[in-house]
């Protein structure tokens, strides 16, 4: 992808934002990319996600209000960015877990444990089937369980990264992790534990 | 409390996010109803995993990446080859560059410095008129509602 360097002039203002926007990076990255990973599913999608959004947030720095937590501001601008994205993709192909599971049969399959390899993890199976629910679902609702679950926001603060209410916020979670949670008892009974299963 | 409305509440019951009355009556219902029980657990059960999965530590050199992509610094130790090189190998470079730069002021003319390429100004002047980063709309939510998941 293209990135855009931005090269600010050697006024006084763009010596005092560097530093700060330096710390700023160091302190939020690894959050970001946890986010990140978990909205898009894959690490290449999720580098650039992080990338993008720190130069968008590096370009209008002078527009952050510091009263508002800074890794806050960022993901306000990466939900943006994933969800405009995910909008334009849509737009070309209807992807919904209902035609993945139809018309791509292979788009998820239950590993046998008789012919997988030991080292395959259980966990890692239920990460690759968390990824694919999440990837057919609406991604205003993904993005607030992702804030919810892997960032560990309040609903509050949810509500405002992704200006919305707190009533939305919570009716996007729940319809999530509803979502979720059909998805891994249909594709995946076996990787529910049994007071969980049906 | 009835079994549905027990379901719309239970994500929020996990988040913790329920006053204590309602998150009573929540606990409450769970505790005799098995059907709600299992649901409620298959809720704890995706929002654990959900956070488990979640601790992929940050990839080698993306926080040099941004850090290039933004504000333009290279940290030291983002070229940990060049640190390393041997003394001579910075001889041999020295070298190298005295030829060039001889050879550049032999062959280069003097010329004034160009002016923004088009697409640069292009691109500055989404971002000055008004462009906003932090405003790409959000359809409504009755718009959002539209995943749906099988039988
Ligand atoms: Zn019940």
């Amino acid at each position: 992808m293209n990135i855009n360097i931005r090269m600010w002039g050697d006024d006084k203002e763009s010596a005092a934002v560097r530093p700060a926007f330096e710390e700023q990076v160091r302190r939020t990255s690894r959050q970001a990319y946890a986010v990140a990973r978990r909205l898009t599913g894959n690490a290449e999608e999720a580098e650039d996600l992080v990338q993008e959004s720190f130069v968008r947030a590096y370009r209008f720095y002078h527009r952050y209000d510091p009263n508002l937590p800074f890794a806050s501001w960022l993901f306000r601008i990466m939900t943006n960015l994933h969800i405009d994205a995910a909008r334009r993709r849509s737009r070309f192909r209807l992807f919904s877990l209902d035609s993945q599971s139809e018309a791509t049969g292979a788009a998820y399959e239950p590993a046998d444990p008789a012919d997988s390899p030991e080292t395959r993890l259980l966990d890692q199976e239920v990460d690759a089937s968390l990824n694919l629910g999440l990837r057919g679902m609406n991604p205003e609702f993904r993005t607030a369980l992702v804030l919810s679950d892997v960032e560990g926001l309040s609903y509050e603060e949810i509500a405002e990264v992704m200006e919305c209410s707190i009533g939305t916020v919570r009716s996007r979670i729940h319809r999530a992790r509803k979502i979720l949670r059909e998805y891994l008892t249909q594709s995946a009974p076996h990787l529910i534990p049994p007071e969980a299963g049906r | 409390m009835t079994c549905s409305l027990f379901k719309r509440l239970v994500d929020a019951y996990v988040d913790s996010e329920l006053d204590g009355a309602e998150a009573m009556e929540v606990w409450r219902h769970a505790d005799h109803c098995p059907d709600c029980a299992r649901e409620l657990a298959r809720a704890r059960y995706v929002k654990v995993k959900m956070e488990e999965g979640a601790g992929h530590g940050l990839p080698d050199g993306l926080e040099d990446r941004i850090l290039l992509a933004t504000t333009g610094s290279v940290s030291p130790a983002a070229k940990p080859e060049v640190l390393r090189r041997p003394v001579w190998a910075w001889g041999l470079t020295a070298a190298a560059a005295a030829a060039f730069a001889i050879m550049a002021i032999a062959l280069l003319r003097p010329t004034p410095a160009p002016p923004p390429t088009t697409a640069s100004a292009a691109e500055d002047s989404i971002y000055s008129e008004g462009f906003d980063p932090l405003a790409i709309p959000i359809p409504a939510p009755a718009s959002a509602r539209t995943a749906s998941f099988g039988p």
